[in-house]
């Protein structure tokens, strides 16, 4: 595709849990993932995007980074190896009741069967994990696990004896069906409850260590709802959420700890990345900030609202500001071929004689 | 090891600043899993020249290792 050397590299993100209008649902910004693998060479995006519960769509260009990882590579502190496969391990809440278990080993079962997934056998937790789910002032939900400890000693267990290079985790959710919260996020509408709590089960797993991750809420199925919103639609299919979880850690990158002379070739370092798109109002996470002090063109996209007010401009961070993802990939593609976005328009005003440096944003307000 | 959510405000730098500022702030609380600045606002406190501070809002999730922690901590401001 591209006689340039230097791969063109799109980061992609879509912040969980903070009621997102595309991604926000159930893996609903996989659509925009799979235009930006058209016109990137490589994409790298997280479990949030790519996962659409029983749906999936396994990208050859993409690289599935937990969120916990992506911020440590967009600092610059870890790489990213392409493999071919992971053998993907199973960790099962102990919380969770049989037949619910005995639902998400099958689709284990079935990954292995029908998509030819290497997998190793699963553990179960020496205690239940005790998910608590927790909604903050800003509207953004979070959540901790009761023990941690228990979750921990699981997935040693899994790298140690099983032999597992990269670790799904199931955990028993709350079942809140008659919440606002829930009928909301079934239409289409508000912050996704778990999101929050699912980050941070990810989060604390591949912060020790160090293998890619991600989760997989176990709930006890609704009750069918006919005015269900084709954006939560995907997670209302089947019996669990797993089999996306499953495709994705199956070819995720591993994580490179050491920039040293034994560094793996052709790991991906954060210089690699050309790009960076986020929503308009979510630009306060760590990633941004990291890549925000790097040549990586950062995009915001305003149609994506969130429940957050964070705009780049408020942070001092210089962006292309656009309305559409359409819009953005406009601005890729033209990226990419090495054009100011700006000679695409109408007006192009002329050069001015650079006279003073521009001065930096001021995070002070004056009150008149 | 406990996971618990905090709330700080850290005033608003430039991002490299901002982003130091921050994880040293979490760390006074425990050691920071997941973070994000979800608001920003203007601080009531008047500066001598009559400006006021923009103070960044954030919310996170930190470790500690004592079972005695307070479960879910008030707002600090740094």
């Amino acid at each position: 595709m591209s006689v340039n050397p230097r791969p063109y590299t799109v980061m992609f993100i879509v912040p969980t849990g903070i009621g997102a209008a595309i991604g926000g649902y159930a893996g609903d910004a996989l659509p925009v993932a799979k235009a930006m693998a058209q016109v990137a060479d490589r994409l790298i995006t997280h479990p949030n995007v790519m996962n659409g519960a029983s749906l999936y769509w396994s990208l050859p260009n993409a690289l599935y980074v937990e969120g916990y990882g992506l911020d440590q590579f967009a600092a610059g502190s870890w790489g990213l190896r392409p493999v071919h496969q992971n053998r993907v391990g199973l960790v099962l809440d102990q919380a969770i009741e049989p037949d619910l278990r005995l639902r998400h080993l099958q689709v284990a079962d079935a990954a292995r069967a029908t998509l030819g997934l290497s997998l190793t056998d699963y553990v179960v937790t020496d205690a239940p994990l005790g998910v608590e789910l927790r909604t903050a002032d800003s509207g953004a939900t979070w959540g901790t696990i009761q023990n941690p400890g228990s979750l921990l000693r699981a997935v040693e267990k899994l790298l140690t004896q099983a032999k597992a290079e990269a670790v799904a985790i199931v955990a028993r959710f709350p079942d809140d069906p008659g919440t606002e919260a829930l009928m909301q996020y079934r239409h289409g509408q508000g912050v996704d409850p778990l999101a929050g709590a699912e980050a941070v089960i990810s989060h604390l797993v591949v912060r020790t260590f160090q293998i890619p991750c991600a989760h997989a809420p176990a709930l006890s199925p609704l009750p069918i709802d006919p005015t269900l919103s084709p954006r939560s639609a995907a997670e209302e299919l089947g019996y669990t959420f797993l089999p996306c979880v499953l495709v994705g850690l199956s070819r995720a990158p591993q994580f490179v700890i050491s920039r040293e002379a034994t560094c793996p070739a052709g790991t991906i370092w954060a210089n690699a990345v050309d790009a960076l798109v986020i929503p308009a109002s979510a630009c306060g996470g760590s990633a941004v900030l990291s890549l925000s002090q790097t040549p990586t063109q950062i995009i915001t996209v305003q149609e994506n609202q969130t429940s957050l007010n964070v705009p780049a401009e408020a942070l001092g961070i210089e962006t292309i500001a656009v309305h559409s993802y359409l819009e953005a990939l406009g601005v890729l593609v033209a990226h990419r071929a090495g054009l100011n976005p700006d000679s695409l328009r109408s007006q192009i005003p002329n050069l001015q004689e650079c006279l003073e440096t521009v001065p930096k944003p001021s995070f002070l307000q004056e009150i008149r | 090891m406990i996971a618990r959510f905090v709330s700080i405000e850290v005033p608003l730098k430039d991002p490299a600043e901002l982003q130091r500022s921050i994880l040293q702030a979490l760390q006074s609380q425990g050691e920071p899993l997941r973070w994000a600045i979800t608001g920003i606002k203007v601080d009531k406190e008047q500066l001598s020249d009559g400006a006021h501070r923009q103070i960044a809002q954030i919310e996170a999730v930190v470790l500690s290792p004592t079972q005695f922690a307070i479960p879910f901590t008030s707002v600090t401001t740094v």
